[in-house]
């Protein structure tokens, strides 16, 4: 099984509206459009990137239709490995999820249900929360790592 | 442009044929109407999409970034607090 990755939100929502230009976060999105970047997804995560990208102040700057952003979903999918975490197991004590920013807890349930995975997010908030109970790279560092650039 | 061959029941067809000619179609148009709505895009399509998206923003990589934290923190927020406590 290769590396897995769990690509946060802000990642693909920034990768959109910075995509084409010297952006790490439109290499990114690119390459696991591609396929090059094994990543898990689970159906909260996945509502939860079309949520972010409906809201109105991204909408001003991509000007998609809700078609266009379901067509970019339907591609990720594609090149996703589909996890289902169960809604509200109770949490391992041998391996205790950290105390997340309220809100994040859909994040922190993929990466309980895939302990290998690494999450990759631009929020420092939740990369200082999560660091030390899984692994964590910001965009940049994915790129590094994987020579995405 | 690449053809290929397709079979469909009986029925299928007729519908298809009937579809095409209420909506003053070719069944071509209407297979690739019927693509796009299985989610079926060319790959060259998404990618002319994703580049217009960016040049819509103007914002360099450092505003998109920090303007799809704040919207996702503020998403993850608002979620959390419709939850019952």
């Amino acid at each position: 099984m290769p590396r897995l990755f769990a690509v946060d939100t802000n990642v693909i929502v920034g990768g959109v509206l910075s995509f084409g230009r010297p952006s790490v976060t439109s290499l990114v999105l690119t390459a696991l459009l591609d396929g090059r970047v094994p990543f898990v997804i689970s159906a909260d995560l996945l509502a939860e990137y079309r949520r972010v990208l409906l809201r109105p102040i991204i909408v001003e700057r991509h000007v998609w239709a809700s078609t266009d952003i379901d067509r970019l979903l339907a591609e990720l999918t594609t090149a996703a490995y589909l996890r289902q975490p169960p809604d509200d197991g109770a949490p391992d004590t041998d391996d205790p999820p950290p105390d997340a920013p309220a809100g994040d807890e859909h994040v922190i349930r993929l990466l309980a249900h895939e302990p290998g995975a690494s999450l990759v997010s631009g929020d420092g908030w939740l990369l200082d929360a999560v660091r030390g109970w899984r692994d964590v790279l910001t965009p940049a560092e994915l790129v590094a790592l994987l020579g995405l650039g | 442009m690449p053809r290929t061959t397709i079979t469909l029941s009986d029925e299928r067809y007729r519908a298809l044929k009937q579809a095409a000619a209420r909506r003053g179609l070719t069944i071509t148009e209407i297979v690739d109407q019927a693509l796009e709505l299985a989610g079926v895009n060319t790959r060259e399509s998404v990618m002319q999409m994703l580049a217009e998206a960016g040049r819509r923003s103007g914002l360099t990589e450092e505003q998109a970034m920090r303007l799809a934290v704040e919207e996702t923190r503020s998403e993850r927020a608002e979620r959390a607090a419709e939850r019952p406590a």
